[in-house]
């Protein structure tokens, strides 16, 4: 088992690696002058050649990327260029609200989505499938700014039921919530469906079958505990589309988490705290990754051996 | 938003399996078995009709609307839906449903090609890296891998923050976005198809390494290719949707989707149906993409079902 | 870039927040307090539609009828931006001084008319020469810190400015000579020459401690900590979430009776309101001029419509050509005819749902030395007729920029709309402001700019300000923003007297031949100035203002349970 997660860990380095690469490229991949692009066409020259100076933009490229990697493991990602807070500060204080946001969905989403997967497989072809299926395909298809704004207008400002901004207490989680978790229900109401379709035609439960088990013994001991495995990694890649999602759902809510951080940088051109966030982004999702297929390494052991 | 990957996942898996199943080749007999099955499939039949009704409505849409896009009336601002304006009029008193029919060619244009664009150089390099590996493959694969570590419209996002906002920059970033996608995708179809018996004999034969990719190969792989293509372009509407209403995106005095539902969302209050029908329309569009796309991989998948 | 940016945000200025208000002597201001008495009524009233004085009426009556309690001691404020930074030299704009403004004091400050009023300065004199004015400071005043305020801390505040460029506290004391420390509580400011708007410009020069300002990194202690002598403390803060505060129990002066004050970013509209509704936030900052209609027959909500001292205009560069070479808005006839074709009611009416005024002249009435032009009555015939000699009679193509925000794309679609008319064919161009910041600083051999629509306020409400850096023909960007390229000989030289006058009735005189000239000129098109609007729970109490519907929160408090 330890030397399974070792693998990897291992294999997660390089990955990494080139994430860092492509990071800390983005700065340079814009076009122009990356120092003139840092200090704004007012900057005088002097301007411009103090930030080069600060940037270390004047260093050979390698170096600049030791430079970059060595802040990064201190902790270090510069300073935003708008309000000259240190950027990891600027990301460590969004970082709770994304997170919530995240729990919020996955709270109540994924149970769902495999109920309702689950049922479906179960009442196959029946207007139950039918009807758990449209909703899921419905579910993928609704743009989640649009289910957001229209939470708010009969939620918050027709019924005044539920707060629209903020995250005060449980109760303006309630919608954002919903917008993060509409998807993932989705996916996995259509994932757990075809997977315990699939475990239902194995061998082994045609032959709990044969000797005469009751149907939903079968249905729960055998089909549905093999399925779920195949679910769980489903989840992993799922929560990558949950970081993404707060990004609209942050802007439609007012939250300040990384999402919202991340639309204003990019409005204020802040690059610092961009890069930042692209950084703690792709990490996030690789180490959730990585998670998840110990996880799944756990559960099956079969696949570790490969 | 959460979703458009999950379907890329989707098909990434259940690909290996459809696969198995599958007959190598695709022929005329065959594409006549399909239609028939597909015809079965009512909701993926419908969702055809819906699609070629948004596609002549590009196409002619414009030329139909009731009212110029632009054409303002401030005597008849934020009205909701009524006989004269179906859809309600806007912020200057233009009439919502026409700006619909006046954006279609517009969203749909920049999501189709996007896709089109994405789809082909994701399949070029998928078939590339399935077909020769080694250091090909590990680049290509490493680099759909960095790619996918920036999950879902993060990717779009994070090349329009490089690019600058507009539309053409939308088109670049959602392209960009629709590659590793297809390079996975199709890897994992060439592997399957590699090792096919005619394939061994069109090598043995002597067939030039191009010759036998896009004869031999690339027909077999097409299925996959065709699944994820339509279910795509739904991810890639509400990708570029999503961009545009982020304001990212489309020149918001364009009448694209995503920009008409940002703009509205100053008028929540006020006048929903500004947020309402533009949003109903894309969620109707993808929905449609979805459904077909699903039927597709239903039809050429008799396993699952 | 720091500066570079705040810069930036200044011409978005949707108002500028000023220190703790004190409705004192109006005398103690000298001559312009009539104007600024009578353009407050006028304003109230002249609105172009009937429903801002109605609610007006209304807000009395409703405050009288209403029961409703706070469920709490502790204030929020639901704003649409963020300050940029919680340090008042670092940061300028609108937003990030309405937020400082509670932690810091200024010597003087402005009442709501627009009158220069004392705060930490009980009073203050001028020399004959009028290079330079004496403070005497009020005693006993302690800082957040526990650092007392004095005569030095207002010279160390300069030294500070001097020490470090990158401040926008730079644009406040450039024009100083030195501050000399007369007494404990006397402090001298000595001025290069005569300025006719130091006494406004003062009201931005905020205190801070000088031992927080003497510390390595003192920004980003200034980012974590107040500093200031203001009736709240910085408590906690999520930049780009939430500031919160707490009550200044040593305040030096009758202070809040809120146990907390805290601003929270709430960029969606509609958002902003659904949360006065429900009680989440009790006062709102702004409120979208559509939304008014769905909040002002709520029987606890009361609506405050104030004038507006932003300006919306939109340049025309002067030297742009066409591609076959012609110069349209050259020919002033082009400038005029496009005011002409500009329906500045309509205007008002579709982009500002009524609560916007039309201009009369090139900045806001609301401003000191304001002289009231003839308006540009719509006239499609005579604009046709002036475009028809200029010998533009079929229109040309011309590109306008603009923000991206909402309401000034609302703004500049609309003049697309009314240039149609006469076969003008604008194409809108909206950008982030930081893109549009970079096009509009390019100077004259490299500028890009051809139309640009935009808005600008002078925050610290003088004539001067609203004039010099938008159409000073020193003020070509990079210098300023004078887009227009428009370069008046005798606009620039009646400017330039004006300053340094100390005679109230030869500014006036001066600068109203300034406005005339550039009214007659027509560098821009003129579209008006919007009102402010803020609204906020019955049970709030003892809310101020300032100029430009700013709100001051000195001395509020919370009908609570």
């Amino acid at each position: 088992m330890g030397r399974y997660i070792a693998r990897r860990l291992l294999e997660t380095i390089p990955l990494m690696l080139i994430i860092s690469i492509f990071v800390f490229m983005f700065i340079h991949l814009i076009p122009g002058d990356p120092a003139r692009t840092l200090a704004g066409v007012e900057a005088t020259p002097e301007e411009i050649e103090a930030i080069r100076e600060e940037f270390g933009l004047n260093d050979p490229l390698l170096k600049q990327y030791a430079d970059y990697m060595i802040g990064l493991f201190k902790g270090d990602m510069g300073r935003s260029l708008k309000s000259n807070i240190p950027v990891t500060e600027l990301i460590w204080s969004r970082f709770q609200f994304t997170i919530q946001l995240v729990c919020a969905g996955l709270v109540w989403a994924p149970f769902l989505g495999i109920f309702i997967g689950v049922m479906c497989a179960i009442k196959r072809g029946t207007w139950v499938d039918l009807g758990g299926m449209f909703l899921a395909i419905c579910g993928l298809s609704a743009p989640g700014f649009w289910l957001g704004l229209m939470g708010i207008q009969f939620f918050s400002v027709k019924m005044g039921m539920l707060p629209s901004a903020g995250l005060e207490s449980w109760k303006s989680l309630v919608l954002p919530s919903l917008v993060m978790g509409t998807g993932i229900m989705a996916t996995l109401a259509r994932y757990s469906r075809s997977s315990m379709l699939e475990t239902l035609r194995e061998d082994y439960v045609r032959t709990a079958r044969a000797k005469g088990q009751k149907e939903s013994i079968v249905m729960f001991r055998h089909a549905f505990k093999n399925s779920l495995i195949q679910v769980v990694t489903i989840l992993g890649l799922q929560i990558g589309g949950l970081l993404s999602g707060s990004v609209i759902t942050e802007n439609i809510f007012s939250i300040p988490g990384m999402g919202r951080l991340l639309v204003d940088s990019i409005s204020f051109r802040d690059y610092p705290v961009i890069q930042g966030l692209l950084m703690i982004f792709a990490l996030q999702y690789v180490l959730i990754n990585l998670v998840v297929d110990v996880l799944y390494g756990v559960i099956n052991p079969k696949i570790r051996l490969d | 938003m959460p979703n458009t990957q999950n379907e890329q996942v989707k098909t990434d898996t259940s690909f290996e399996e459809n696969y198995i199943d599958e007959n190598v080749s695709v022929k005329t007999n065959k594409t006549k078995e399909f239609i028939k099955k597909f015809m079965k499939r009512k909701t993926a039949v419908a969702a055809f009709f819906v699609m070629c009704f948004l596609l002549l409505m590009a196409l002619f849409g414009p030329s139909l609307a009731p009212y110029a896009p632009e054409a303002y009336d401030y005597d008849n601002i934020l009205a909701g839906p009524s006989a004269s304006h179906l859809f309600g009029t806007d912020q200057y008193g233009r009439d919502i449903f026409s700006r619909i029919l006046a954006g279609t060619p517009l969203t749909l244009g920049v999501s189709l090609s996007s896709v089109i664009v994405g789809a082909a150089l994701g399949t070029v390099l998928g078939l590339l890296a399935g077909y020769y590996g080694g250091w090909i493959e590990m680049l290509v694969m490493r680099g759909a891998d960095v790619l996918f570590s920036f999950p879902d419209i993060l990717l779009a996002i994070a090349i329009v923050a490089l690019l600058g906002p507009g539309i053409v920059n939308v088109f670049i970033a959602v392209a960009v976005f629709t590659v590793p996608s297809f390079a996975r995708i199709m890897r994992s179809a060439t592997l399957a198809v590699k090792g096919s018996l005619y394939v061994e004999v069109a090598r043995s034969l002597g067939c030039k390494d191009g010759r036998i990719l896009f004869v031999h190969i690339f027909p077999g792989t097409l299925q996959s290719l065709i699944v994820n293509f339509t279910m795509r372009i739904g991810s890639a509407i509400m990708a570029a949707s999503s961009l545009s209403f982020l304001g990212f995106g489309a020149n918001i005095a364009d009448p694209e989707w995503g920009a008409m539902l940002s703009l509205g969302r100053s008028y929540l209050s006020t006048a929903p149906h500004m947020v309402y029908l533009p949003g109903l329309v894309i969620f109707i569009t993808v929905l449609a993409f979805n459904l077909f796309g699903d039927g597709l991989r239903d039809t050429l998948d008799p396993k699952i079902k | 870039m720091r500066r570079e940016s705040s810069e930036k945000m200044r011409k978005k200025i949707v108002s500028i927040a000023l220190a703790g208000a004190m409705v004192l002597s109006l005398a103690a201001c000298g001559g312009g307090d009539k104007a600024a008495e009578s353009t407050t009524a006028q304003a109230a009233g002249e609105t172009t539609t009937a429903d801002a004085a109605a609610v007006k009426e209304s807000k009395a009556a409703k405050q009288e009828a209403s029961t409703a309690k706070s469920p709490d001691n502790d204030i929020v404020i639901a704003l649409q931006a963020d300050a940029t930074h919680l340090d008042p030299h670092v940061s300028s704009n609108g937003v990030s001084n309405q937020i400082t403004n509670e932690m810091y004091e200024t010597l003087l400050t402005f009442d709501e008319d627009t009158n220069v009023v004392p705060l930490l300065a009980k009073e203050w004199s001028v020399s004959e020469d009028g290079k330079s004015y004496t403070f005497v400071l009020n005693e006993g005043i302690k800082f957040h810190d526990g650092e007392p305020f004095n005569a030095e801390s207002v010279r160390a505040v300069y030294d500070r400015g001097l020490k470090d460029s990158s401040l926008t506290l730079q644009r406040t004391i450039n024009a100083w000579e030195d501050v000399v420390v007369d007494s404990e509580y006397q402090v001298t400011i000595k001025l290069k020459e005569p300025n006719n708007t130091f006494i406004n410009k003062i009201t931005q020069f905020r205190i801070v401690s000088p031992k927080a300002m003497a510390m390595e990194n003192a920004s980003d202690y200034l980012a974590k900590n107040s500093a200031g002598t203001g009736p709240f403390v910085l408590s906690e803060r999520v930049d780009g979430g939430y500031t919160k505060m707490v009550r200044n129990e040593n305040y030096w002066q009758e202070g809040p009776s809120v146990d907390s004050l805290t601003f929270q970013v709430v960029p969606e509209d509609a958002a902003r309101i659904a949360m006065l509704q429900t009680g989440e936030a009790d006062v709102i900052f702004p409120v979208p001029t559509t939304d008014v209609s769905q909040i002002e027959n709520d029987p606890s909500i009361i609506i405050d419509v104030a004038p507006a001292t932003t300006y919306r205009y939109v340049t025309l560069n002067t030297e742009w050509a066409l591609p076959d070479g012609r110069k349209p808005f050259a020919d002033k006839r082009v400038r005029q005819a496009f005011n002409y074709a500009f329906d500045s009611e309509a205007y008002a009416k579709v982009v500002f749902n009524g609560y916007a005024k039309e201009p009369t002249s090139i900045f806001s009435d609301s401003i000191r030395f304001y002289a009231e032009q003839t308006p540009y009555k719509p006239d499609l015939e005579k604009a046709k007729a002036l475009m028809k000699e200029a010998g533009f009679e079929d229109g040309f193509d011309v590109e306008l920029i603009v923000d991206n925000t909402t309401i000034e794309q609302k703004g500049a679609v609309f003049v697309q709309q009314q240039l149609s008319q006469i076969n003008v064919n604008v194409k809108v161009l909206p950008n982030e402001s930081t893109a549009n910041a970079e096009k509009t600083s390019a100077p004259l051999e490299d500028t890009t700019v051809q139309m640009w629509y935009v808005n600008w306020a002078s925050g610290s409400y003088e004539a001067d300000g609203s004039m010099r850096n938008i159409l000073h023909g020193e003020k070509f960007p990079p210098e300023g923003y004078n887009t227009a390229f428009w370069n008046n000989e005798e606009f620039n030289q009646l400017l330039d007297d004006a300053l340094k006058m100390t005679d109230d009735a030869q500014i006036a005189e001066a600068y109203a031949k300034a406005q005339a000239i550039a009214w007659e000129e027509c560098p821009w098109i003129f579209l008006g100035n919007d009102n402010t609007i803020n609204a906020y729970k019955t049970y709030v109490t003892g809310l101020q203002y300032k100029p430009g519907g700013t709100m001051v929160f000195r001395t509020v408090g919370l009908d609570h349970e």
